[in-house]
């Protein structure tokens, strides 16, 4: 069977960050096919771009288009979007979310899903969004489940589930990811952001962060 | 987007006066603020439907607005840049020394999407 990786995040950047060499290592040693979901289209950002290349309500506009580019960097095959509005993922049902995901998991039939560890990824549309792909997969036969890799992005994350157990040094693929991650034009401040909090929390690489994609097999029987 | 000039943007806001109108009002610390400096504090209305009075702007940039409406007041202070490419709307921003947007006034006669 073809090795298939569905990507699903809330915010256009989220599947750069998370897993841009992953892809690409899926892609070159599994000659995997890749979709990528996102829920929103990141409307409610801080970041308009220095100086501002967005408003408001340009911002969704800009911001389709930067995810487009950047999947094509990355070599994705197929975008779906599934219209939500940022910021308000984790007041809708968490039943709502889940069986639209599991309509869009069972439509593309994805071997291997990648997404946020619920509860660990700081941002509440993260979270929510873990747990509905969670409750998502929970909902079908055992024997029609794909693999689950999670992402999980608090500094503590290893004192609640310990170490990840897949870790991809991406190094053959940097400079691919970091031009995807510059084609998130308006959202080159965070960036910055990030490297500064990584190194805040005691990073030594200030590149580390970008370098190692590393996530946590999700087994159906962890408490959410 | 362009820094806020006050007399026309004085101008704008009273072409609006007596006529009914939408805002869409947010300030922001950003959704990461509890995680890396502190406490989150944010909020947003969108669409909020309001019948426009009269209103001021004052302050040197940032610059404050007050509008007063039939039912009462919308205030905003830190805004320093204007969007008017956007439709017939009034974008107003206002952004932190990181050049993170942290206020947003927006008045509009049709409803934002």
């Amino acid at each position: 069977m073809t090795e298939h990786v569905m990507l699903i995040f809330p915010h256009p950047d989220d599947e750069t960050f998370s897993a841009a060499g992953t892809v690409q290592h899926y892609k070159q040693t599994k000659d995997a096919y890749v979709s990528a979901v996102s829920l929103t289209l990141g409307e409610m950002g801080r970041n308009f771009g220095m100086p501002p290349i967005a408003n408001r309500e340009t911002l969704p506009h800009i911001r389709k288009k930067e995810l487009e580019d950047a999947l094509t960097i990355m070599g994705v095959d197929r975008f779906i979007h599934l219209g939500y509005r940022d910021k308000t993922l984790e007041f809708e049902r968490t039943s709502t979310l889940a069986t639209h995901l599991l309509e869009v998991i069972e439509e593309h039939r994805p071997t291997t899903v990648i997404t946020f560890y619920p509860g660990l990824s700081i941002h509440p549309d993260h979270d929510a969004t873990g747990e509905a792909v969670v409750e998502a997969i929970k909902m079908m036969d055992c024997s029609k489940r794909p693999t689950l890799l999670t992402k999980a992005i608090t500094a503590d994350a290893e004192q609640h589930i310990g170490e990840p157990d897949v870790v991809y040094d991406i190094s053959p693929y940097l400079e691919m990811k970091k031009e995807a991650i510059r084609a998130h034009r308006s959202q080159a401040l965070e960036v910055d952001a990030i490297t500064k909090q990584k190194l805040k929390e005691g990073a030594t690489d200030p590149e580390a962060w970008i370098r190692y994609e590393t996530f946590w097999t999700f087994k159906q029987s962890e408490e959410v | 987007m362009i820094e806020i000039n006050k007399d026309q943007l004085q101008e704008s806001l009273s072409q609006y006066f007596n006529h009914e109108i939408y805002v869409h009002f947010e300030m922001t610390n950003g959704a990461y603020a509890a995680y890396r400096h502190g406490k989150a504090a944010s909020g947003y209305v969108r669409n909020a439907k309001a019948k426009m009075m009269e209103g001021k702007v004052t302050g040197e940039s940032p610059f404050r607005v007050g509008l007063k409406t039939s039912d009462g007041w919308l205030y905003a202070d830190g805004l320093t840049h204007i969007d008017q490419t956007f439709n017939e709307a009034i974008l107003l921003y206002g952004f932190d020394d990181d050049g993170k947007m942290q206020i947003a006034l927006q008045i509009s006669t049709t409803p934002f999407e």
